[in-house]
């Protein structure tokens, strides 16, 4: 665990397969699409939303795991702002030291809220900027009715959901996400946050997948640590390095029906690693304190 | 007065710039505003005390090389929000509002703009120390703020020197009768004061500020 930190730059290399990774409230709940061009979206919110999730509950596996890992609570807790039912007028009476170190997803994302007593004091830009997850090639969205055996409408034995199972059949997406220290000293955001935060990100799917999203598998995440905190590297230059494409004899602007299609960087040329402090896949990281909770 | 110009080219699945006249289910004008231009080069460089400043001139609608242009794409994007500008009831009740945007689609812009400012002394040129501070930045990868293409969520895939693969679309045409510039009077420390520019042109994918 570190207090500070340097700028790091990610890249989630996300596989959907018959699984729904963001539903579109304007469009019933079919997975997000570009209109234009047929790729596949998922929203930064939506995968915000699932961080959160995995640390709401004091009790769940992957919380106490994270923290079990990258050091317990001492100062600063870990609780989530944006949860239902939370207390608002209690939150706005917390002084600004207390609000920071209550909420872990404040301190890391931002938070906008506001009430009249506290003026917008607690309102912050976020250090970690998830961008949109967009599918490498064009996605087929696959639509089949749903039945229930024992009903759900109060005059009915029986029951049956048109067209509700709504997925993506394939889709290889990628999503980027930025860690800026520049904002952590409004935030009260520390090297610990930002361990969290990498400790999470494998897990996000995994642990809360549903009916509708069963098969959502993060195949990479990976993360470049910059070696300082204002960055050391071009961004870009990153991204386009480890994002997947089709390999020849299969068409970019067609839906893939599986993962043989792509080619997947595993690794950065050197002249990128070269200029970072770090490159690592999350999802194959070491804690070395997770062995000791 | 020497002339200290910059340029960058950014590019993304998603831009906001949203019409004020759009209300609570934004749509995005088709270009960054003036504002927005500016915001997005400070997000890679700015001097706090404010000897210089970015003057964006210009923003270029650029298509993938070899491509059909002459048109912006759009894109619904629906998401919940749990911010500050919801009803006061919504609010109270800890209610989240689902907001309808209507944002850009897979945008590439290139921006250019002179450095404006005090003119310095001698050893001393805040417009050059600027100009020279931004460049020096891309090429290291540094920024004070990620950019991104208005909201902050919608981060850049490039943000950079001009690419080979990209050229501006010069079949698109497009009129727009009223657009936001600034909401502030003055480049640096400036008061609230929205500033609309009328019948504004982008002719062969060129807007001129």
């Amino acid at each position: 665990m570190s207090e500070a930190f340097n700028r790091g730059t990610g890249l989630l290399v996300i596989n959907v397969i018959n699984s729904n990774p963001n539903g579109d409230p304007d469009g019933e709940s079919e997975p997000r699409t570009f209109e234009a061009d047929g790729r596949g979206l998922i929203s930064p919110v939506s995968f915000k939303r699932k961080l959160r999730d995995l640390m709401e509950n004091a009790d769940a596996d992957v919380r106490k795991a994270a923290l079990a890992a990258t050091g317990p609570e001492t100062k600063k807790h870990f609780g989530i702002l944006e949860s239902r039912g939370r207390d608002r007028k209690a939150i706005s009476a917390m002084s600004l030291g207390d609000f920071r170190a209550a909420y872990w997803d404040g301190r890391v994302f931002g938070n906008t809220f506001v009430e009249k007593a506290d003026q917008g004091k607690f309102i912050t830009t976020g250090v970690v900027q998830f961008g949109p997850g967009v599918s490498v090639s064009p996605v087929e969205i696959v639509r089949l009715t749903l039945t229930n055996k024992a009903g759900v409408e109060g005059d009915k034995d029986r029951g049956m959901a048109p067209l509700a199972f709504r997925v993506v059949h394939h889709g290889l997406y990628t999503m980027p996400f930025f860690v800026n220290p520049s904002a952590a000293h409004k935030s009260g955001c520390d090297g610990h946050d930002i361990d969290v935060l990498k400790f999470l990100i494998p897990h996000a799917y995994a642990h809360t997948a549903s009916g509708i999203r069963p098969e959502v598998h993060i195949l990479h995440a990976w993360y470049a640590e910059h070696k300082n905190p204002l960055g050391s590297c071009p961004d870009p230059l990153i991204l386009a390095a480890l994002k997947p494409k089709k390999k020849a004899g299969f068409d970019p602007n067609k839906p893939s029906l599986g993962i043989d299609e792509y080619d997947i960087p595993t690794a950065l040329p050197e002249e990128l690693r070269a200029r970072l402090a770090s490159f690592e896949d999350l999802c194959l990281k070491e804690w070395p304190l997770a062995g000791a909770a | 007065m020497s002339s200290y110009p910059i340029q960058l080219e950014v590019s993304g699945p998603l831009a906001m710039y949203a019409r004020p006249d759009t209300g609570g289910s934004p749509t995005s004008y088709p270009v960054p505003t003036w504002s927005a231009a500016k915001g997005l080069l400070e997000s890679i460089a700015y001097l706090a005390q404010g000897e210089a400043w970015f003057h964006p001139t210009r923003v270029e609608i650029c298509r993938p090389v070899g491509s059909i242009g002459g048109a912006v794409s759009f894109q619904r994007y629906a998401f919940n929000y749990g911010g500050p500008l919801r009803k006061d009831l919504n609010i109270k009740t800890g209610t989240g509002m689902q907001v309808f945007a209507t944002a850009v689609a897979n945008p590439c812009y290139r921006i250019y703009a002179d450095i404006r400012g005090a003119r310095g002394g001698s050893g001393r040129n805040p417009r050059h120390y600027l100009q020279n501070l931004f460049e020096r930045r891309l090429k290291q990868g540094r920024c004070f703020k990620t950019p991104a293409l208005g909201w902050s969520e919608f981060t850049c895939d490039y943000w950079g020197p001009f690419r080979p693969e990209w050229e501006v679309d010069d079949a698109l045409d497009l009129e727009i009768p009223s657009m936001l510039s600034s909401v502030w009077d003055r480049a640096q420390d400036g008061a609230y004061v929205s500033r609309f520019a009328h019948d504004v042109r982008i002719e062969k994918g060129a807007l001129v500020f």
